[in-house]
């Protein structure tokens, strides 16, 4: 990784080589560890619900190979791309995701209305809105709208 | 048959009442297509109810005005907010949103429109005339005849791969392993469910789309509010031209447009298949038959016209093994037989004998609903590019929440929009380091049938691989195939592009 100014930089050989060993690990993982686990070795249906899972499997690690082997390739590469990573940009998508969760969880235990009111609302801030008027407006008007539309109209359940 | 159709038509036309569902059912579909998560399906199982008190033409007339519209709907907020409505409009967004950012959007939705009109009218003809033969050749497929369809089909994962062949396929196979999740749908034992009965029944293809394409896609746009961008979401038409679609564009496109619509015939007159692959291979088709292929994914109007085109050909050729054999191609199909039996009849070859002004008013309520979408769409497509050129700060929320609800309200699941927020993370991750998120897509939805029709014709065979071979409809897809396969990499080769 190397950074310059504010952005953190990757090259695709990099990208390629971590790429590839993260895809291989995963491969064997699901080889090994989570088809034995997960599916059933059933033999009377002709081929088995594993038969698929394990080609996959092996298929991803061929693949892993075929990415790694690209990336050591492009090492000496003096064009190579660069994978440039904005923190600033990365953190905002951070807190998204993370916003994003705690509405998940928050609808879950409060239901429809005032998560939805509270997401939209801090969404709205965190991207830059700042005239309360309008924030107000379409955090508390929007989810009754929508509300209305799934219930009324579409006869759908909102908890 | 003309004078049925001709009746047909004034039956629809000059009564009111069957106008009036027609129009209905058109409007909802369009509105339920655009919003994220709720599709053309859901629309028409919202107008089931209001069909008991319709009579039989009005009903289902009403049904297919909301399929249609729906189908076509998906392609607004695809082209708008990059965010496809319905899987059928995946393939919309990689050309239809980069036209929208280049102030192109009144362009490519009267594009979308255009094809989407043509193709449809086009797959109405076919019906018209041959649904019949079209429907008993479509039966001599069976398991090993669409598994050599389906290994013709993962080859646009290749195509659609992008910059490098390996990512598109490493795409493609976590698309067929998230496709696996679930009951086995042969042996019916659980897999890669990890105790949960909530993926019992797979990962839900609209939770993936809008996770893995829509809202990883509107992550990317957020990444520009980091920058302080937050100004309107689309740019405003630089030029009147921007916003306006020429006949001579709309003629330079029709190749594409009538090729596409012979895919979308094709694919939706095969029971199963439906109209999000019909895109892709239309799409794809496009992509490779084009003079300019380098302008795919960068905002080509052929990129829209081929995959609309195909979407909505299949909306009229689904009804093909429907009426002529009583088969159901799809959902859409299987709730159209639930609204035909409501009404006392029975789909199926006799119906051409026993109720043949039903027929006709149902293809005269079919090419009507085009008319109607374009008058429609026509009409309104500047207030949905106003929503559209919003600021940033409101319409990225917005598209969240439409989103998230949208999701929720496909199974009242909120596994569900756990599932959509790893979707969305993992596909802003793979576009972040050109890996193709599409090609996941292609691999998941070709993942069941793909493997059900495999395990099923080894079943019939005995383990037997030569079933493959049995018969010249699987040498006809194998020879496509390996063309598919020799044109790939040799454009791959030529771009250097292979690894």
């Amino acid at each position: 990784m190397i950074y310059e100014g504010d952005m953190m930089n990757f090259t695709e050989s990099k990208v390629d080589q971590v790429g590839g060993i993260i895809l291989g690990v995963f491969s064997l993982l699901l080889y090994f560890v989570i088809i034995p686990a997960e599916v059933v070795d059933v033999q009377k249906f002709g081929v088995s619900p594993r038969f698929f899972p394990k080609t996959m499997a092996l298929f991803l690690l061929f693949l892993a190979i075929c990415l790694f082997v690209s990336g050591y390739r492009k090492k000496r590469q003096e064009k190579q791309k660069i994978y440039a990573i904005n923190p600033k940009e990365l953190k905002l998508i951070m807190k998204s995701v993370i916003l994003f969760a705690c509405y998940i969880i928050a609808f879950n235990l409060f239901g429809y209305m005032i998560p939805t009111i509270a997401a939209l609302a801090m969404f709205m801030y965190m991207y830059g809105q700042r005239k309360t008027r309008l924030l107000i407006t379409i955090s508390v008007g929007l989810p009754i709208v929508i509300y209305l539309f799934f219930t009324k109209a579409l006869q759908m359940v909102l908890p | 048959m003309f004078e049925l159709l001709l009746n047909g038509f004034i039956n629809v036309l000059f009564t009111p009442s069957t106008l009036l569902a027609l129009i209905g059912g058109v409007i909802l579909g369009v509105i339920l297509g655009a919003i994220p998560g709720l599709t053309a399906t859901m629309a028409i199982a919202l107008v089931v109810p209001l069909t008991y008190y319709m009579d039989p033409v009005q009903s289902l007339i009403m049904l297919m005005g909301a399929y249609n519209g729906g189908t076509f709907g998906g392609s607004m907020s695809a082209i708008l907010l990059g965010a496809p409505g319905t899987p059928a409009a995946a393939a919309t967004v990689a050309d239809g949103f980069k036209l929208a950012l280049q102030g192109k959007a009144g362009k490519a939705i009267k594009m979308a429109l255009r094809a989407s009109v043509s193709g449809c009218l086009f797959s109405c003809i076919v019906l018209m005339m041959v649904a019949e033969p079209v429907a008993r050749y479509a039966l001599k497929f069976g398991p090993a005849e669409y598994t050599v369809l389906m290994v013709f089909s993962l080859t646009i994962i290749g195509s659609a791969a992008g910059k490098s062949i390996t990512k598109g396929m490493i795409g493609g196979a976590l698309g067929l392993l998230f496709g696996m999740v679930g009951l086995d749908r042969i042996a019916s034992v659980p897999r890669f469910t990890f105790g949960s009965i909530d993926l019992a029944s797979g990962i839900d293809l609209i939770v993936m789309l809008i996770g893995s394409l829509a809202l990883s896609e509107i992550f990317i746009q957020v990444e520009s509010v980091a920058r302080g961008k937050i100004d309107a979401h689309l740019p405003p038409p630089s030029c009147p031209d921007d916003d306006k679609l020429s006949f001579k564009e709309y003629l330079s496109n029709i190749k594409t447009i009538t090729r596409s619509a012979a895919i979308g015939c094709g694919i939706g007159a095969l029971p199963g298949l439906g109209p999000t692959l019909a895109s892709y291979i239309g799409y794809d088709m496009a992509k490779r038959n084009s003079r300019n292929p380098e302008l795919f994914g960068k905002g080509a109007l052929e990129g829209v016209a081929a995959a609309e085109s195909a979407n909505n050909a299949v909306c009229g050729a689904n009804l093909i093994p429907l009426l002529a054999l009583g088969v159901p191609g799809d959902t859409m199909a299987a709730i159209m037989i639930g609204a035909f039996m409501v009404q006392g009849l029975t789909p199926g070859p006799l119906i051409f004998r026993e109720a043949p002004h039903v027929v006709a008013g149902l293809y005269a309520g079919l090419i009507l609903s085009n008319i109607l979408l374009l008058i429609f769409v026509s009409v309104s497509f500047r207030m949905f590019t106003k929503v559209a050129r919003l600021e940033t700060t409101i319409i990225f929320p917005v598209v969240f929440i439409f989103c998230i609800i949208g999701v929720y309200a496909l199974n009242q699941s909120i596994t569900d929009m756990w599932i959509m927020l790893f979707f969305a993370v993992l596909g802003y991750v793979m576009v972040k380091f050109d890996y193709s998120p599409a090609t996941m897509m292609i691999g998941f939805i070709l993942s069941p049938l793909f493997e059900v029709n495999l395990r099923q014709a080894l079943l019939i065979s005995g383990n037997n691989p030569l079933i493959f071979f049995s018969t010249p409809i699987t040498w006809l897809f194998w020879a496509i195939t390996v063309y598919s396969i020799f044109a790939i990499v040799k454009s791959k080769k030529r771009s250097n592009q292979l690894i």
